[in-house]
């Protein structure tokens, strides 16, 4: 009698558990409603596309949503379908974070605060470390000094001891110039005392001979004295000290810093937007391979369903 | 086949199109209802699945050979249907509403038999689905097996265990004869 009544209990249950008049009166029409709106959606040409896939899963999902609002007794909109992704929609935000990030400065500072501070400041520093400006100053007077000095120097150094020990390759060679017309000198002394013509014509040669000494070593001179300038030269760079290089961003405001700060944020942000459109290419790649799944799979399930039915007909 | 609800329905669409589905609702939306509650807590949400069967059903037309391949594959399609609902994240969410109220003793037959089909519904889904089409749709093990895509030997499995554990519930015994 328990076998009996469990059995029965089931069926009664079941029975119990099937929708009433009501109940599938609505579900028709709630049913019946959500396809004439999926029709009415695919035969638009502007919902075209939302409708393309209309036939696959989107149709039940907006049924389902038909279905909810069939309860309350009014068919509402269709559910939203998943979108595709697409790359401008990631695209665009990010070129205008971009764009804002450097036309924003560019335009609501001032003119000459920042971009101008900051060249001027850069500027003026490469100015103020070239040399070409405030080392000729240095050299001309060092020149000068040294000129001043070896003139005297130089002009008793027409005796041939007198050449300076720092002197260039073409000094030495002036000196010993020098040293050989003075020994030349000396050497013509006797030869003087014996006669006169050529004591005179030695003179002469004396003459000739000392004054090309006196020119070699004036020219010897003057390039000696080419060749300290350029000696002197680092000292002179060494002597100026640089200015500060970010000395033009001690002048910065709060607004300045402010919109620099937009800036960076900007830039952040299509980061950020950048990080989330490709997280979103990968997801709906995922989906795309799960839809495509699901449908080979119930494809396959009614092919089989239907050789079956055929094999047991 | 008389039970044609919805004249205004019925009407405003073109009748050419939709009075075989008519029809074939009519036959058919009981079992697949049926089938829908005993997966899902609500009627509503068996409604919900059981529209959404048929508008399948709808949007792809398919050939039926006979009333009963028309109800095999609405049953298949509404249990896929149910487990891919079970599946979503918003039917794990466990809210109040959703958890049935004790029967008490005396209470009206409907209740018992809601008392009946809460402790069929705490069953795993596959005896779920062995015990409506066993007990209630009438197919055998082959059948079942087939419906669900399982091996008969695994239904007769699922039918056993699901005895088993409706004889703890509800007590009494089952005829396993009819198993075979």
């Amino acid at each position: 009698m328990n076998e009996k009544t469990n059995e029965q209990k089931l069926r009664e249950a079941f029975e119990a558990a099937g929708p009433n008049e009501q109940a599938r009166a609505r579900m028709l029409s709630n049913i019946l409603t959500a396809h004439e709106l999926n029709e009415q959606q695919a035969g638009q040409p502007g919902q075209a596309e939302q409708a393309g896939q209309a036939g696959q899963a989107g149709q039940a999902g907006q049924a389902g949503q038909a279905g909810q609002a069939g309860q309350a007794g009014q068919p509402t909109a269709p559910r939203k379908k998943l979108q595709r992704f697409s790359f401008a929609n990631y695209i665009l935000p990010i070129a205008a974070c971009l764009a804002l990030a450097v036309i924003l400065p560019l335009t609501v500072l001032p003119s000459d605060s920042l971009f101008d501070q900051i060249f001027s400041g850069s500027l003026s520093s490469m100015s103020d470390s070239a040399p070409s400006e405030n080392a000729p100053d240095d050299v001309y007077d060092a020149e000068s000094d040294f000129d001043e000095d070896n003139d005297q120097k130089a002009y008793p150094a027409v005796s041939p001891n007198s050449a300076p020990d720092s002197a260039t390759p073409n000094a030495d060679s002036g000196a010993s110039e020098a040293n050989e017309a003075g020994r030349t000198a000396d050497a013509s002394e006797p030869e003087a005392g014996s006669s006169d013509e050529a004591g005179s014509s030695d003179k002469g040669k004396y003459g000739e001979s000392s004054d090309d000494a006196a020119l070699e070593t004036q020219s010897a001179s003057t390039e000696v004295i080419e060749a300290p300038t350029e000696i002197l030269e680092a000292p002179a760079l060494e002597s100026t000290p640089a200015p500060p290089y970010e000395s033009g961003f001690d002048t910065f405001g709060s607004t300045e810093n402010i919109i620099m700060l937009i800036s960076v944020a900007l830039c952040f942000a299509a980061l950020a937007i950048a990080a989330f459109g490709l997280l979103a290419w990968v997801r709906s790649r995922r989906r795309r391979a799960f839809l495509q799944d699901n449908e080979q799979d119930e494809q396959g399930e009614q092919d089989e369903q239907g050789e079956q039915n055929e094999q047991d007909r | 086949m008389n039970r044609i609800v919805s004249k205004e329905w019925f009407v405003s669409l073109s009748t050419q199109d939709t009075t075989w589905f008519v029809a074939l609702y009519n036959r058919q939306a009981d079992t697949v209802f049926r089938v829908c509650r005993s997966y899902l807590s609500t009627a509503a949400d068996a409604e919900d699945a059981t529209q959404n069967v048929f508008l399948k059903l709808l949007s792809k037309p398919q050939s039926f050979e006979n009333d009963e391949h028309e109800k095999a594959w609405l049953i298949r399609v509404a249990i896929n249907h149910c487990k891919d609902v079970l599946k979503s994240s918003w039917n794990k969410r466990t809210d109040l509403e959703s958890i049935a109220e004790p029967v008490a003793p005396g209470a009206d037959p409907a209740s018992a038999h809601d008392s009946t089909l809460e402790h069929v519904r705490a069953l795993p889904e596959n005896l779920q689905t062995c015990v409506y089409l066993y007990y209630y749709e009438g197919y055998n093990a082959a059948e079942i097996g087939e419906l669900i895509g399982k091996p008969h030997s695994t239904v007769r499995n699922y039918l056993s265990d699901a005895r088993k554990e409706l004889r703890k519930r509800l007590g009494g015994e089952f005829d396993e004869r009819e198993n075979e």
